[in-house]
């Protein structure tokens, strides 16, 4: 391979300039997303990106850079230009240190048997046009908007320690959104479904009920009530959980924020931090997740438990926070693309299930809420607050004990901790998702994760209505 | 050179069966500077893309890719995508005729030229600003980027258009810590040129900021009078109305503003404006993303709604001109945005503004803004960084609570005072406004 070849010579002329470390890494991304609204074929677009990312460390300072050519002068620029920015930076620079470990060669690849990308494109617009007329199930209805997503992510790693990473994953899914009108209100759901799989997935899924449910719950929710603002006992359905512990919770967690001092988890490990019914892992390949056996700085992904039984054991890491902390890196580094550099990401963030069944969770909750995941659009949290704020889907009051009608234009906010401490009861179930159409964004960088976990009680959490 | 080689792959397509073609290239060198106290990534992408339109017919496919250098089997996908797809009877033309309007202040030569030391120079005075401050004060989670990039697109009816701009941007968090607590507040100018970003300004008004944010907790749920900062009042008005306002978006059925054009949406003191010229402006471009001359599109006047946001499909779809607001990525098909939308100002002054509110809460930084539903018009953000207003002074920090509200009857008779302190988030522009009553879900 002419590129391997290229990211071999650039690592060797990295330390022939002086870097004490040099990694380089090579991707192809093909993506394709079919765009079927109304009934009608929007736009097809079909994307190939490919091209090369360096990084260099020298002195203890990092600099980095990226080309979407393929000639050895255009790499060499590049070294250069990465080399220079590295000196640069050595006035302002706190000396980095790489945590060690043994170079890894690896070669890994998701499973699948149709690569999307063989796939002719008639099949693929038919398939959407067909999800697409599910929609129309009701006279509320005003817009239906489906979308297939097809993603195979190639690269390759190859590191100045001798490491060299290969790593191939397909990822398929269907996403869609009906809107409706209801009185005068207008109300959109959207939701999705991806798998670590070939174009078999997509086949085979029933998009039919998948897409009519949709549009029933639009028609619902936009004739629902908002809820009065207050603060109540919840159930959090499981794609929620996910949601929340992402964000509220993971993100507190990655070592470069705790190392920053941001995050509301630094010094707490040993500690208490959440209810001990909450077990909290970070796993690199787990059913319904994405496929992360490593990270790109070409470290294995091993599972990492950081809550357990309510006391938090450690952070997630790359090699150069794990250096901070004085432990191994837990194949948390992530980069977007060949144009970004790795930094602390999560991979698959869920709760562990519990022993509890749905009814259960609802016994002894007079006057509460069930919050929902789907139709959400998704939440933020300031970890160096530690506030969370979440749009949920359309959700259920809950009256003594039981789920009564549906609500709209919930907002749940907290505090990160508190709502951990504040759990009292755990489902039995597990989902675990991922998604095609989106991912995480940290530090302007997006990359694929899967959150999840069981259902789960809250003792307090404040709803924002109207 | 960007254009040769989009000439070439629009004749290729032509001579694969395309009835029309057209390419969009990009070219452009991102750097960008993540920092704290000390520079934590240096890096510099020398980024390309080009995406290739072809249509057969009334059919309609797209390839792109960020390697310019093979044009056939670009060609090749982008017709075979256009042969196998469906007829949009929609379809019309690529638009026949390109055009640039000349706009002032898109590219700053300075910023093109600037060696990795300058910018590690100016990061080092931020961080030292921050820390002048106080002690107990410094910036966490820190991005600069300087971008400098070409845009060309060229079509198969032998026009072609090219343009140079530059971006500067800066976001700065400061971290404020004491007695075990703990708080952050974050800056951030987007701007065309290096001198438009005041650097020291930005250090002084984080670190502050951050230090005020130590005191915030809390506060009941009530309903009250809200004065909404300049700067978030613009990023809501992005997230609620960008979409509305796009003809896609009515023609699609997704905009709860469709039908309405004529009819009173809001109070008569707003006026808001979609400006693609406006000089040194965020979003200002010599022409969109098809090739189309930016103008200024009155959406808003006097409260009545007068217009929607068109890119060259959507205006052929309703017999309409473009109003330049086609954009893309070089992966997408273009769809209608605004360039720089504009709220426009006021003449009371901030402090007035704040004097005149017996009691209420003025708010400067929220989280999840942009999970509002522009759909539903359902506003919602979660405070991270507010005042108490009390008897007209700003008392008690607070955090933690939740703003909610219908963002079209803010709108229609909510906004009672409007600041003359207009600036931008990103491409959108709006002054201090304060909304006579919004909920607050707190304690």
């Amino acid at each position: 391979m002419i590129e391997e070849d290229l990211l071999l010579k650039s690592v060797q002329t990295a330390l022939d300039l002086g870097a004490s470390y040099a990694d380089a890494r090579f991707q192809t991304y093909d993506y394709e997303l079919v765009r079927v609204e109304n009934k009608r074929l929007k736009s097809y677009s079909s994307r190939t990106q490919s091209g090369i990312g360096i990084r260099v460390l020298i002195n203890g300072a990092w600099g980095s850079s990226s080309v979407s050519l393929f000639s050895k002068e255009a790499l060499d620029e590049a070294v250069r230009s990465a080399v220079k920015m590295a000196k640069a930076a050595k006035r302002m620079v706190k000396e980095v240190k790489l945590a060690e470990f043994k170079a890894v060669q690896a070669k890994a690849k998701s499973e699948y048997k149709l690569n999307p990308l063989d796939i002719p494109p008639e099949e693929k617009v038919s398939l959407a046009l067909d999800a697409n007329k599910f929609a129309w199930v009701r006279d509320e209805v005003k817009n239906a908007d489906t979308r297939l997503g097809l993603s195979v992510d190639k690269r390759l790693f190859i590191s100045s320690e001798g490491a060299r990473v290969e790593i191939e994953t397909v990822l398929t899914g269907l996403s869609h959104g009906s809107v409706a009108k209801a009185n005068g209100i207008m109300e959109g759901v959207f939701h999705q479904e991806s798998r670590v799989s070939g174009f078999e997935f997509v086949q085979r899924f029933d998009w039919g009920e998948f897409v009519k449910d949709l549009s029933n719950l639009a028609v619902e929710a936009a004739k629902a009530k908002v809820p009065p603002p207050g603060t109540y006992p919840v159930v959090v359905d499981p794609e929620l959980v996910g949601l929340l512990l992402h964000e509220a919770f993971g993100h507190a967690s990655e070592g470069d924020l705790v190392a920053s001092g941001e995050s509301v988890l630094v010094g707490k490990v040993g500690e208490r931090v959440a209810s001990e019914l909450v077990t909290v892992v970070d796993e690199g390949i787990v059913n319904g997740g994405y496929y992360h056996p490593f990270d790109d700085e070409g470290v294995p992904k091993i599972k990492t438990t950081v809550v357990d039984e309510g006391v938090l054991k450690g952070y997630l890491h790359s090699r150069e926070t794990a250096a901070k902390f004085g432990v191994n890196p837990t194949g948390n580094g992530r980069a977007q693309d060949f144009e970004n550099s790795p930094i602390v990401r999560q991979t698959n963030y869920y709760v562990k299930p519990g022993d509890h069944s749905f009814d259960e969770l609802l016994e002894g909750i007079d006057h509460g809420f069930y919050i929902k995941g789907k139709g959400s659009t998704g939440g933020q949290v300031d970890v160096g607050v530690g506030t969370f704020t979440f749009n949920v889907g359309p959700s259920y009051v809950i009256k003594n004990g039981r789920l009564e009608g549906l609500v709209r234009g919930v907002v749940i906010s907290g505090m990160i901790l508190e709502t951990l401490k504040g759990v009292d009861a755990i489902g039995k179930d597990l989902e675990i998702h991922t998604s095609v159409f989106g991912g995480c964004g940290k530090n302007a960088q997006m990359v694929r994760v899967g959150d999840g976990g069981p259902h789960m009680r809250v003792l307090k959490m404040v709803i924002g209505g109207r | 050179m960007l254009l040769d080689i989009g000439n070439e792959l629009v004749k290729k397509a032509i001579e694969l069966g395309a009835t029309e073609a057209e390419a969009f290239l990009i070219s452009g060198k991102i750097t960008s500077l993540s920092f704290s106290k000390y520079v934590e990534d240096f890096r510099s992408s020398l980024t390309t893309g080009v995406g290739l339109r072809a249509v057969v017919g009334k059919r309609v496919g797209l390839h792109s890719t960020s390697t310019l250098d093979d044009v056939k089997s670009i060609a090749e996908r982008a017709v075979a995508i256009a042969k196998s797809s469906p007829e949009d009877p929609h379809w019309v033309s690529l638009p026949k005729r390109l055009e640039r309007r000349a706009v002032e202040g898109t590219y700053d030569g300075r910023l093109v030229k600037m060696e990795p030391e300058e910018l590690v120079e100016v990061v080092s005075i931020v961080s030292n600003s921050v820390a002048n401050v106080s002690e107990k004060v410094e910036p966490v989670r820190s991005l600069l980027y300087a971008i400098a990039g070409k845009v060309a697109i060229c079509n198969s009816y032998g026009e072609e258009v090219e343009r140079e701009g530059t971006i500067v941007t800066m976001w700065l968090t400061a971290k404020a810590e004491e007695a075990g607590r703990k708080a952050t507040k974050t800056e951030h100018k987007e701007a065309r040129t290096w001198a438009d970003v005041d650097f020291e300004k930005l250090a002084m008004d984080a670190a502050e900021g951050a230090l005020k944010s130590l005191e915030a907790k809390p506060i009941k749920s009530a309903k009250m009078p809200v004065v909404i900062s300049n700067d978030l009042f613009a990023s809501l008005l992005s997230i609620m109305l960008s979409g509305p306002f796009s003809a896609d978006w009515v023609q699609e059925g997704r905009s709860p503003l469709a039908n309405k054009v004529g009819s009173e949406i809001a109070s008569n003191e707003i006026t808001i404006v979609d400006d693609g010229t406006m000089s040194y402006g965020f979003g200002s471009k010599e022409f969109d993303d098809e090739g189309i001359a930016t103008q200024r599109t009155t959406l808003i006047d006097k409260g009545v709604l007068v217009n929607f946001l068109y890119d060259t499909y959507t205006a052929q779809r309703e017999g309409k001109r473009s109003t330049g607001n086609a954009w893309r990525w070089y992966w997408t098909i273009p769809l209608p945005r605004p360039s720089n939308l504009v709220f426009q100002q006021g003449e009371a002054k901030v402090e007035e503004v704040i004097e005149e509110t017996k009691s209420g809460l003025y708010v400067v930084e929220t989280i999840g803004h942009w999970l509002s539903n522009p759909i539903s018009g359902n506003l919602n953000a979660t405070v991270t960084h507010g005042y108490l207003i009390e008897n007209g002074e700003l008392a008690q920090p607070v955090k933690g609570v939740v703003l909610s509200g219908d963002f079209y009857a803010v709108l229609k008779d909510g906004i009672d005072i409007i600041a003359d302190d207009i600036r931008n988030t990103s491409n959108s522009y709006a002054p201090t406004v304060r909304v006579k009553e919004l909920t607050i879900a707190g304690l």
